[in-house]
């Protein structure tokens, strides 16, 4: 698999791919994108990195990284309820041209629990596999 | 002050996990938690003599009315007080008479709850917080029947009381349910008896509450439950299944009465149902051996006259029913206590193995008698006025039955002095004053009752009442009771020289229960056997099945069918998907199956893309290609030529596969028909300032409908859970 | 165009039955994937084809129906984390049976 070809290539699509993904996760509220495709897409520069190079050795946490994005998405639906606000009440500010959404942790939990669970599958089952 | 109301069912109820934690610190915890409600109650009580009756409520469903309202009126607080009273007694007695259960902490943790769900029962204004806790207080009593739980008579006992006294709590819920409907409102304190009476459900609503409150009062024919209850712990017996929480049903009744009571069919239905039980109770208890089950019939039968009290509708009859509850409880318990010291220091409850034990026992024996005295009925007991008072509820027409179960009574009571009486070869070690102590102040009741007329005039007049209750001590009502004791006196002495009698148990309804039980896990199994089969195949069969002809046939008979109009670009994609459908079907080997279902998802994701979805096209396309490295890493592994493909009923197979295609394609085609709708659309539109974001779909997954992803996310890190525990190699 | 639509919906639930009626996991599971397909076809349809564009604020009207959209991605999502479920249970299987010959 780890041909010259696929080494050269992947040193510039993996890194390019998951800033391509920080990318669609910043841009979600307004473009196509968001936590979603954002996660999908840097869970595969991620795979694809493991197929050039070999995946590092090393018993990966995965059960970390779910629990740790569910806990970035429930605690950034609870401080509109300090506040009084239902739960998951999102505020939206402009400061000049940049927009700050609150939303954006929520997405972000969204993102590291799909990079997780994908990497995650695809890691195990391949080892099973094989 | 009044919230104050509304933790005195919490106080108990808190106090249980406490008492489960400490281990010789339990009986402490549970003295405290039953006397600090007792304290309360009794701070709260003189106020409602003079009427005023404190009430506080915390909204529960207030979008249904139902809240949690606790109110101390004169009759919750004349039973709390019971309640309460009963239980720092009975708690007492627990310490001694369970010296050398380990597991006594348990013991007093279900004691506790059990006195908290019963306060809440007493006090509830509410019919869905009295349900509650009606609930609360079978299930307490569940545990403490089944406190022996290595014991299998303890736990049949256990779920015979378990599931009668529920199903009968369903009933009364639904009834609770029609009643709250009927009336307008949930509150007891505020319902209008001649709405809910005129109401042409009144007979539904009277016939489920009946239900519950006979069940739970151990009413025929479904009375078995409580004489096989007393495998529980004898306290347990004198508190839950004497003292207060088989009351609970003829409290409904007499709580209900003012809105239920009063009519031809409340007359009908209660009274007979309860003097029937009364009768039979006191027959049946004069047969027995066992000073237990003689004891627990004679509560069937009492709590059959009280019911038969209530069921007279009038004001006189809810008195005599309240004052005949209390004075039952003060010797009925005091009985029971004294059965259980009986059999701690002899190890058994065998009525003819018992004689003479008043030597060994003087102040236990001093106790029974001062109880049987007012069992009995004798003039200057209490007995002899809650008699009195309930002969005058009932009229004359039921004076007769009222005598012949007075001399049951006598018969049965007789039974039980026999055991102090006499002389015998089982001797009792000692009298240890845990044993006797915690009765006194109930023993002292029984005898103030008759005694000291303020005593009963007062709770009569507590309950708003003005009636004279203290009776005429003339020969006329002297005479017959003194005949009844007399005859009851001969009557224990014939029963004695039966020889069969031993023969007489089970009396009722716990066979019948049991072989319904047997019946309904015989049918239950049949029913797996014919549906479980354990094939997945045929439970897809009949899933698809179902869902085809229940989305057909609306479909058939609704319906409307396509015209066929002009090809546009998606149908190319429409085609492309199609050639990958049947190339997944149809090829042989797996890895071209995987290939060809990617090409059906990559078609859909033009389609998404053509029908202006991108980020569903975004995402399915990655999610696709993630799904194929899956479906690579795992198919060489799961290769497996010898698993025939297709059973002999593959014609069945695509029936169902054609049936549910089909339905499909005609459910999916009816969902255009019609002018497509702007109004979602617009909705997101207009709100999606306010989130500040110009992506609707991305606004829907992060802001409007945060909870949905929240679970969504949840789902999908539950399976990567899932995937980790089925395939991680270990290490 | 909705009646070539509904076709492949019901075109797509038939394979998908026909397959997940087998014997075989792997293609049970692939079954699956091609109801979830149908499924979400069926969802975009109900919602109606009548917009002329996608979602997005900064396009004119008639824009196409966010919601449907978003129960789909969810769909999708979910559709994929019930794949990786199934092909790790099917292993499973299969480890097992070969360790009981």
């Amino acid at each position: 698999m780890r041909t010259v070809v696929l080494k050269t290539v992947a040193k510039v699509v993996v890194p390019a791919g998951i800033l391509h993904g920080l990318r669609l996760l910043v841009v979600g509220h307004d473009a196509p994108g968001g936590g979603f495709a954002a996660g999908l897409v840097t869970a595969l520069a991620v795979v694809l990195g493991w197929l050039a190079f070999g995946t590092p050795a090393g018993h990966r946490r995965w059960e970390f990284g779910v629990s740790l994005g569910l806990a970035i998405g429930v605690a950034s639906g609870l401080g509109a309820v300090l506040l009084g606000r239902p739960f998951l009440t999102h505020a939206v500010s402009f400061v000049g041209p940049v927009k700050l959404v609150t939303s954006l942790f929520f997405d972000v939990g969204v993102f590291v629990v799909v990079v997780s669970a994908t990497l995650a599958a695809v890691r195990t089952l391949w080892e099973a596999g094989s | 002050m009044d919230f104050l109301l509304l933790g005195v069912p919490l106080v108990p109820a808190l106090a249980a996990p406490c008492a489960a934690a400490c281990r010789r610190a339990a009986w402490l915890v549970a003295l405290g938690g039953c006397g600090l409600v007792l304290v309360t109650l009794l701070l709260a009580a003189p106020p409602t003599v003079a009427g005023l009756s404190a009430s506080a409520e915390v909204p529960w469903f207030p979008s249904l009315g139902v809240s949690y309202r606790l109110r101390a009126d004169p009759l919750g607080t004349l039973f709390g007080l019971l309640v309460a009273g009963v239980g720092v007694l009975i708690v007492l007695y627990a310490r001694s008479y369970l010296e050398h259960e380990p597991r006594q902490p348990a013991f007093f943790a279900y004691l506790l709850l059990f006195t908290g769900a019963m306060l809440g029962l007493v006090l509830a204004d509410d019919l869905s917080t009295l349900y509650v806790f009606w609930e609360a207080t079978s299930l307490a009593s569940f545990f403490l029947i089944g406190f022996h739980d290595d014991r299998w008579d303890a736990r049949q006992a256990a779920v015979r009381a378990l599931v009668v006294t529920v199903v009968g709590g369903l009933a009364m819920l639904a009834g609770f349910v029609l009643l709250g409907l009927e009336a307008g409102t949930f509150r007891l304190s505020e319902m209008d008896p001649h709405r809910v009476q005129a109401s042409p459900r009144y007979p539904w609503v009277l016939a489920l509450v009946l239900a519950g409150a006979f069940t739970k009062s151990a009413q025929l024919p479904v009375h078995f439950w409580l004489p096989g209850a007393m495998v529980a712990p004898t306290p347990v017996s004198a508190y839950l299944h004497s003292a207060t929480m088989v009351k609970a049903g003829v409290f409904l009744l007499v709580r209900l009465l003012p809105v239920l009571g009063g009519t031809e069919l409340w007359r009908g239905w209660v009274l007979p149902v309860g003097m029937a039980t009364f009768l039979f109770g006191a027959v049946v208890a004069v047969l027995q051996d066992d000073l237990k089950a003689l004891l627990a019939y004679g509560t069937v039968s009492a709590l059959g006259l009280a019911t038969a009290l209530a069921g007279t509708g009038t004001e006189l009859g809810r008195d005599a029913a309240v004052l005949y509850l209390l004075n039952h409880a003060a010797y009925k318990g005091t009985l029971f206590l004294v059965a259980g010291a009986v059999e701690h220091e002899t190890g058994t409850r065998n009525i003819p193995q018992l004689r003479g034990l008043a030597r060994a026992m003087p102040v236990t024996t001093a106790l029974a008698g001062a109880s049987v005295f007012s069992l009995v009925a004798l003039p200057g007991s209490g007995g002899f006025v809650a008699k009195d008072l309930a002969a005058k509820a009932l009229g004359h027409g039921l004076e007769g039955w009222l005598w012949a179960g007075a001399v049951a009574n006598a018969a049965f009571g007789t039974r039980f002095l026999q055991v102090f009486l006499g002389r015998g070869d089982v001797t009792a070690r000692h009298e240890p004053a845990g044993l006797w102590a915690p009765a006194l102040p109930l023993a002292v009741l029984c005898v103030l009752f008759g005694a000291w007329p303020p005593l009963p005039e007062a709770v009569v007049g507590w309950l708003g009442a003005d009636h004279n209750v203290w009776p005429k001590f003339g020969l006329g009502k002297v005479a017959p009771a003194a005949a009844a004791v007399v005859g009851g006196v001969g009557a224990a002495w014939l029963v004695e020289q039966v020889p069969g009698r031993r023969r007489v148990r089970g009396w009722g309804g716990d066979h019948a229960f049991d072989a319904l039980q047997r019946t309904l896990l015989r049918f239950a199994a049949l029913l797996t056997h014919f549906t479980l089969t354990g094939r997945l195949r045929d439970y897809l069969v009949v899933v698809l099945g179902v869902a085809a002809v229940g989305a057909g046939l609306p479909l058939l008979s609704h319906g409307r069918w396509p015209e066929v109009g002009p090809i546009s670009l998606e149908a190319a994609f429409v085609g492309m998907a199609a050639c990958g459908v049947a190339a997944t079907v149809l090829s042989r080997s797996l890895v071209s199956a995987v290939v060809a279902l990617g090409a059906v998802g990559y078609s859909v994701v033009f389609l998404f893309m053509a029908l202006r979805a991108p980020d569903v096209a975004l995402t399915q396309m990655l999610v696709e290609t993630v799904t194929l490295v899956l479906f690579l890493a795992v198919v060489t592994r799961l290769l497996t030529p010898d698993v025939p493909d297709r059973h002999p009923l593959a014609a069945v197979d695509l029936l169902a596969a054609v049936a549910v295609g089909a339905v499909a394609a005609a459910l999916a085609f009816q969902a255009t028909v019609g002018p497509p709708s702007q109004r979602l659309a617009e909705f997101f539109a207009e709100h999606a300032r306010q989130a500040g974001g110009s992506n609707l779909v991305n606004l829907v997954l992060v802001d409007f409908r945060g909870l949905d992803t929240l679970g969504e996310i949840t789902v999908l890190g539950v399976a990567a859970l899932g995937v980790l525990a089925l395939a991680r190699r270990p290490r | 165009m909705n009646a070539l639509l509904a076709a492949l919906v019901g075109l797509l639930f038939a394979a998908g039955t026909w397959l997940l009626l087998g014997q075989r996991i792997l293609r049970q599971v692939i079954g699956l994937g091609l109801i979830s397909h149908g499924a979400n076809l069926m969802v975009l349809l109900a919602g109606g084809l009548g917009g002329r564009h996608a979602p997005l604020l900064a396009n004119p009207t008639p824009r196409a129906d966010p919601l449907p959209q978003a129960l789909i991605l969810t769909a999708i999502v979910i559709g994929f984390g019930i794949t990786a479920f199934l092909l790790a249970l099917g292993y499973r299987m299969h480890a097992l049976e070969e360790d009981e010959p």
